[in-house]
């Protein structure tokens, strides 16, 4: 159940990516269901962003078993 | 999508770092990889904001829900993420909320771009097409009746009005005097007005025999107070009378939360059932959403209110304040026309 509410939310992020790429000519969007490719690597990720757009939605800040 | 800055916007997000915008949604903050992201997001300082999807039947949740579920994991961050100055913004899936939910984002984007960070507010953005970038005017100037017995509707009326009133838009608080009188001890029995037929081809007969009105429209707006208690039955008596004069009825679904909004499917179970089955809810209810958004709930509404697009551009405006005078009694009509500008607080256009 949870999978699918976050599914929900990755298609809306899809969009999101694929509208700013035409609203924003040449923008590069991280997306990390397309473009993570080593997970060890975030933080190296996160730090050559720019700026992060967190979409929050069901079940984000949900379980307290890894905090 | 251009800026008022000058300078190239491609030259600027080729010469950003590996990534301008890092989108975080795969791996939500219950799992230590979200964790990290938010993490690193605050180790390196890095600038973020928050797209809330509110839809509650997608994935959706009040973001106080929201706030309060990272709370009890992480409640310093949940303090940093959601503090004032974190940027948030509502998503939604209707095309002309949505591209100003897209236009706020790359107007974050672009302000913590090299040359637009300077700048003390982030940088105003024109997207063609904008429902807000657009001119209205009426050919037919409507007067739109609201009801007393309609709880909030006669703010939700002012508001219409503030923005439309000066071109056309009339509102009358009158009740039409061709309306009936509502007298509980001559009303029929429900069994009766459920029966009736409120059907538009029954209705343009009946109008034959009755005088016309001059509210050209009436205004019901849908919030959890709605068809409840006295006042409900005779707003309902009032849209029975609506539909046996033929006047049009427009409706306002209020989505704020702050304003008595509500979910659709409650005014299904507190409808009287005759207007339900006689399909009030057959025409489309304008939905209303909490600003920024409500600006175009307000353009879309005076839309069902017979507003039709200004030919008249800024461009052309003062095409027409700079022209000949000649020029200008040739197209006398078009002075009549006047321009609806966006409300303060919103961002002023820039082409």
């Amino acid at each position: 159940m949870l999978w699918q509410i976050w599914s929900s939310a990755q298609d809306q992020v899809a969009v999101i990516k694929r509208a700013l790429g035409l609203l924003l000519p040449g923008i590069i969007v991280f997306l990390d269901v397309d473009d993570l490719e080593e997970i060890d690597l975030i933080e190296e990720y996160v730090q050559a962003s720019q700026c992060m757009l967190l979409m929050a939605s069901k079940g984000y800040f949900f379980s307290r078993n890894c905090a | 999508m251009t800026t008022h800055q000058s300078g190239s916007l491609r030259s600027i997000t080729q010469a950003a770092p590996k990534s301008l915008l890092n989108c975080s949604q795969a791996a939500p903050l219950h799992c230590c990889t979200g964790l990290r992201e938010l993490d690193a997001t605050f180790e390196h300082k890095k600038p973020y904001f928050i797209m809330h999807e509110a839809d509650e039947d997608r994935g959706g949740m009040p973001l106080l829900v929201l706030g309060k579920d990272f709370e009890s994991v992480r409640p310093e961050a949940a303090a940093k993420l959601f503090s004032d100055s974190t940027p948030i913004i509502t998503w939604h899936r209707v095309q002309d909320y949505q591209l100003m939910s897209l236009r706020m984002i790359a107007e974050l984007v672009v302000h913590e771009m090299p040359g637009y960070s300077d700048l003390k507010q982030p940088p105003k953005l024109f997207l063609r097409g904008n429902i807000l970038s657009k001119s209205f005017r009426f050919k037919v100037k409507p007067t739109v009746y609201v009801s007393a017995n309609n709880p909030g509707a006669m703010e939700m009326a002012d508001e219409i009005h503030g923005k439309y009133g000066t071109v056309g838009l009339t509102i009358s608080r009158q009740m039409p005097p061709e309306f009936a009188a509502y007298d509980i001890s001559n009303m029929q029995p429900e069994e009766d007005e459920a029966s009736a037929d409120y059907s538009p081809g029954n209705m343009r007969h009946l109008l034959l025999s009755t005088a016309s009105t001059t509210c050209t429209h009436m205004l019901l707006y849908l919030c959890k107070e709605t068809f409840v208690g006295d006042a409900g039955r005779r707003l309902a008596h009032e849209i029975r009378e609506a539909n046996r004069m033929s006047l049009r009825i427009v409706m306002v679904h209020e989505c704020d939360p702050d304003k008595n909004g509500c979910p659709f499917a409650q005014f299904f179970r507190t409808t009287p059932e005759d207007l339900i089955s006689g399909g009030l809810y057959g025409a489309i209810a304008n939905a209303l959403h909490q600003e920024p958004h409500r600006q175009i709930s307000l353009a879309s509404l005076a839309v069902s209110f017979g507003a039709v697009e200004s030919k008249s551009t800024l461009a052309g405006k003062l095409r027409q304040t700079y022209s000949r005078p000649r020029r200008c009694e040739s197209k006398g009509s078009l002075t009549q026309v006047v321009e609806v500008t966006a409300p303060a607080g919103l961002p002023s256009f820039s082409v």
